[in-house]
C-alpha cells in the first residue's frame, strides 16, 4: 500500500509508558501537538507501527486513536494557526 | 537418499512449493526473503498464536491438547516440521486448525493451504492422535473451511514432500509461473521477476505486466555540508553541525546515506541503518567514492558463489553485450541532443557497437570502447547549447580528463559518474551482488568492478544526460566551480546542484525497451542488476542491456 496519511493522538495514563509510547511515535511521525502526531505510513509501517504500539500500552488503561486522512498527495487539507509545526515530508534529502 | 540441507521441511514450506515451486526454492534454497504488506500483516495476525511453542501432550491427554495454541510437531520419518497454530479436540480425537490471513476461495481451501493442513494431520496422527478432519480458519472472511482426513492424507502428503525435496536439490531454481495472478501479490516478485524472466525466455507472447513492485519509500540522504555530524536518536536520524540541528527525518526514510568529505557519522546511526539494510557511503570532499559499509552480507550465497565462477571464468559475452549497450546508448544521446551535424559520428559509434558485439578479445573490446568514447566526447560539446560553451570551452580542447578534472565540463562528468558508481555499489549489495568481482573491468586499486561494469550503459542515459541538462538549462554557472592551480572542483553549492538533477534524472520515469513498462530510472538501476544476477546463476543465457531507442 502507498503511504498514506494518519493523525495519531494517545491518551497514556503511566509516566514510563507514555516515554516508550513517545519514543515509538518519533520513529514514525512529526508531533503536532501536545500528544498528536502525523505520521506518513505505507502499509507495512503502519503493521510495524502497531506492533509496537501493542507491545507498550496498557489496552484497559492508555488509548490511542489512529485517523486516515488519505493518501500522500492527496491527504485532508491541514491549517496550522499560531506557532508553526512542520509537517512530514519525505524524498531524497540533501544537505 | 542423500539428503543436503535440514532433514526436515516446515509444512509452510511445502505451502509455499504447491502455491509456486519457484517461490519455495528462493526461500527455502537460496533463504531469499522479502517482506511486502500482505506478509507483515500475516505475521502481525499470528502475534498471540505464536507467543510460545508447547509440547505435544500424549494421546491420552487429549483434553489437554484442546485449545492448546502453537504446537510444533516433527516427524523423521515424514521429513517435516509443522507449527499447528491452533488444536481442538473432537470426541476422542483432535482437529488441527490452522490460521490464515486472507479468504477462502468458493468451496473448500486453497491447494496450498491443504497440504499444510494435511501436513498437520499426518504429524498428530503419527504421535498418535486420531485425527479425522482439519480446519483451515481464514481471518479476512471469519470462516472456517473443514478438510476431511482420509487414509491416503499421508501418502498425499509424502508425494508432495519427494517432490518438492527433488525440485530443491535441483542447482537452479524452477521457472516462474506463466501470466500468473498471483504474482503480483507475491512477496518475492523484485526478486524473481517472473514476467522478465518469462519473456527474455521465450516462454509467453504476452507483455511483461508491469509488477515490478513499488518504489520503496524511503529516499537517499546526501550531507555534504563540511563539519556535519550524522547521530539518530529515537529512531530519527539527525544532522548537526556545532549545537545546531541542521537536518532530521525519519530513519525508515532513508534509503542510502550518502557523505561527503569532512562528515561524521555516529556509531549507533551506523548501527541502526544496518539494521535496516540500509548501507553507507563515503566520499572524498571532492566527490571520489573512498568506501562504503553494510550491515550483514546477503545471504543469497548461491550468487556470490557463481559470480565467483563467472568474473574468473570471464564473462565475456556479458562484456560484450555491455559495452555494445554502452556504445549505442552515448549514440542515441548524441543523435538526440545534437545542435550541430554529428552525422559521421553517429555513423562511426553505430559500426563500433556492432563490432564490440563479436569483439574476440578482452583487448579488442577495450580498444573498441576507448575508440568511441574518443569520438563521443569530441562530439560532446554539439549537445550544449550556445550560452554553454564558455564553461565548456576547456574541455572542446582538451576532452575528457580525470583526476583532477580540468574544465567545468569534467568537473561535472567525474562528480555524476561518481554519484552513478554510489548508486550501483548500492544496488548491488541489495541484490547480493559483490561490488568488486566484475565481468569486464578488471579489479585494479580497489574498484567496484562489478558496479563499474553495471553503471556503463547508463552513463549516457543517466550522468551525461544530467550534465548536458545542467548546462543547458543554466542549472549551474561560474560561481558553482572553483580553480586551485589546474584543477577544477565543484563548490559546496555546485555539488548538492549536481545532486538535485541528478535525483530527479533517477525519479524520471522511462518505458524499458525490453518489457515495454514504464519504471523510474531507480527501478531501471535495480532490474539491470538483477538480471545480471540471472545470467550468473544460469537462469538466463545472456545479459541484455538497457538500450534507449
Amino acid at each position: 500500500m502507498a503511504r498514506r496519511r494518519f493523525l495519531i493522538a494517545y491518551d497514556i495514563s503511566d509516566p514510563r509508558r507514555l516515554r516508550r509510547v513517545i519514543k515509538i511515535m518519533e520513529a514514525y511521525g512529526e508531533r503536532l501537538q501536545y500528544s498528536v502526531f502525523l505520521c506518513d505510513l505505507s502499509g507495512r509501517e503502519l503493521v510495524d507501527w502497531q506492533q509496537e504500539i501493542q507491545e507498550v500500552i496498557r489496552p484497559d488503561q492508555d488509548s490511542v486513536v489512529r485517523i486516515d486522512l488519505g493518501p500522500l498527495g492527496a491527504s485532508a487539507p491541514i491549517t496550522v494557526v499560531g506557532t508553526p509545526r512542520t509537517l512530514p515530508s519525505s524524498g531524497t534529502v540533501i544537505i | 537418499m542423500s539428503v543436503d540441507g535440514p532433514n526436515l521441511i516446515p509444512a509452510r514450506m511445502l505451502n509455499e512449493y504447491v502455491y509456486c515451486p519457484r517461490l519455495f526454492y528462493l526461500e527455502w534454497v537460496d533463504a531469499r526473503w522479502a517482506d511486502n504488506d500482505d506478509t507483515a500483516e500475516g505475521s502481525y495476525r499470528h502475534r498471540t498464536v505464536d507467543k510460545q511453542e508447547s509440547a505435544v501432550p500424549a494421546p491420552e491427554d487429549v483434553e489437554l491438547m484442546s485449545r492448546r495454541t502453537s504446537v510444533r510437531l516433527t516427524s523423521e520419518r515424514l521429513g517435516v516440521v509443522a507449527v499447528v497454530d491452533w488444536v481442538e479436540s473432537d470426541g476422542g480425537g483432535v482437529v488441527p486448525v490452522d490460521l490464515k490471513k486472507g479468504s477462502p476461495p468458493a468451496d473448500g481451501v486453497w491447494p496450498a493451504d491443504r497440504i499444510q493442513s494435511l501436513t498437520q494431520a499426518a504429524l498428530l496422527i503419527e504421535s498418535g492422535h486420531q485425527v479425522d478432519s482439519a480446519v483451515v480458519y481464514y481471518a479476512a472472511t471469519h470462516q472456517r473451511r473443514t478438510i476431511a482426513v482420509t487414509q491416503d492424507a499421508v501418502a498425499e502428503v509424502e508425494a508432495v514432500v519427494a517432490s518438492a525435496r527433488s525440485a530443491a536439490s535441483e542447482a537452479r531454481p524452477p521457472l516462474p509461473l506463466v501470466d500468473s495472478p498471483k504474482c503480483p501479490r507475491c512477496s518475492l516478485v523484485g526478486l524473481c521477476l517472473p514476467d522478465e524472466t518469462n519473456a527474455l525466455l521465450n516462454r509467453t507472447q504476452a507483455t511483461p505486466r508491469r509488477i515490478v513492485p513499488r518504489d520503496p519509500d524511503s529516499r537517499p540522504l546526501y550531507v555534504t555540508e563540511q563539519g556535519a555530524y550524522v547521530g539518530v536518536r529515537s529512531g530519527r536520524v539527525t544532522v548537526t553541525k556545532g549545537k545546531d540541528k541542521i537536518a532530521e527525518c525519519r530513519a525508515i526514510d532513508v534509503s542510502q546515506l550518502a557523505v561527503f568529505g569532512r562528515v561524521q557519522v555516529s556509531t549507533q546511526a551506523l548501527a541502526d541503518l544496518w539494521s535496516r539494510g540500509v548501507p553507507v557511503l563515503w566520499f572524498s570532499y571532492g566527490g571520489w567514492l573512498n568506501g562504503w559499509a553494510q550491515g550483514e552480507m546477503s545471504r543469497y550465497v548461491e550468487l556470490r558463489r557463481r559470480q565467483v565462477i563467472t568474473h574468473s571464468q570471464g564473462g565475456f559475452d556479458i562484456a560484450r553485450a555491455i559495452v555494445e549497450g554502452k556504445i549505442r546508448n552515448s549514440r542515441t544521446l548524441l543523435r538526440r541532443n545534437r545542435r550541430s551535424d554529428v552525422t559521421s559520428a553517429v555513423e562511426s559509434l553505430g559500426r563500433l557497437a556492432t563490432q564490440a558485439r563479436s569483439a574476440r578479445s578482452s583487448a579488442d573490446l577495450l580498444g573498441l570502447e576507448g575508440a568511441a568514447a574518443r569520438i563521443y566526447f569530441e562530439h560532446f560539446p554539439a549537445m550544449l547549447g550556445p550560452a554553454r560553451y564558455a564553461l565548456a570551452n576547456d574541455f572542446q580542447v582538451d576532452g575528457r580528463q580525470r583526476r583532477p578534472a580540468t574544465d567545468p565540463v569534467n568537473a561535472l562528468l567525474s562528480f555524476t559518474y561518481g554519484l552513478l558508481t554510489k548508486d550501483l555499489v548500492a544496488t548491488c549489495i541489495g541484490v547480493g551482488l559483490d561490488p568488486y568481482l566484475g565481468v569486464y573491468h578488471r579489479p585494479r586499486y580497489g574498484r567496484p568492478a562489478l558496479a563499474l561494469d553495471l553503471i556503463e550503459e547508463f552513463r549516457p542515459l543517466v550522468a551525461d544526460s544530467v550534465v548536458i541538462g545542467l548546462l543547458n538549462n543554466g542549472e549551474v554557472s561560474e560561481t558553482d566551480f572553483v580553480r586551485r592551480g589546474s584543477a577544477v572542483w565543484l563548490t559546496a553549492e555546485g555539488r548538492r546542484n549536481v545532486i538535485r538533477a541528478y535525483e530527479r534524472r533517477l525519479e524520471t520515469t522511462v518505458r524499458h525497451p525490453l518489457f515495454g513498462y514504464q519504471a523510474s530510472y531507480r527501478r531501471v538501476l535495480d532490474i539491470q542488476a538483477r538480471l545480471m544476477a540471472a545470467v550468473m546463476v544460469g537462469e538466463l543465457d545472456t545479459y541484455t542491456p538497457m538500450v534507449t531507442r
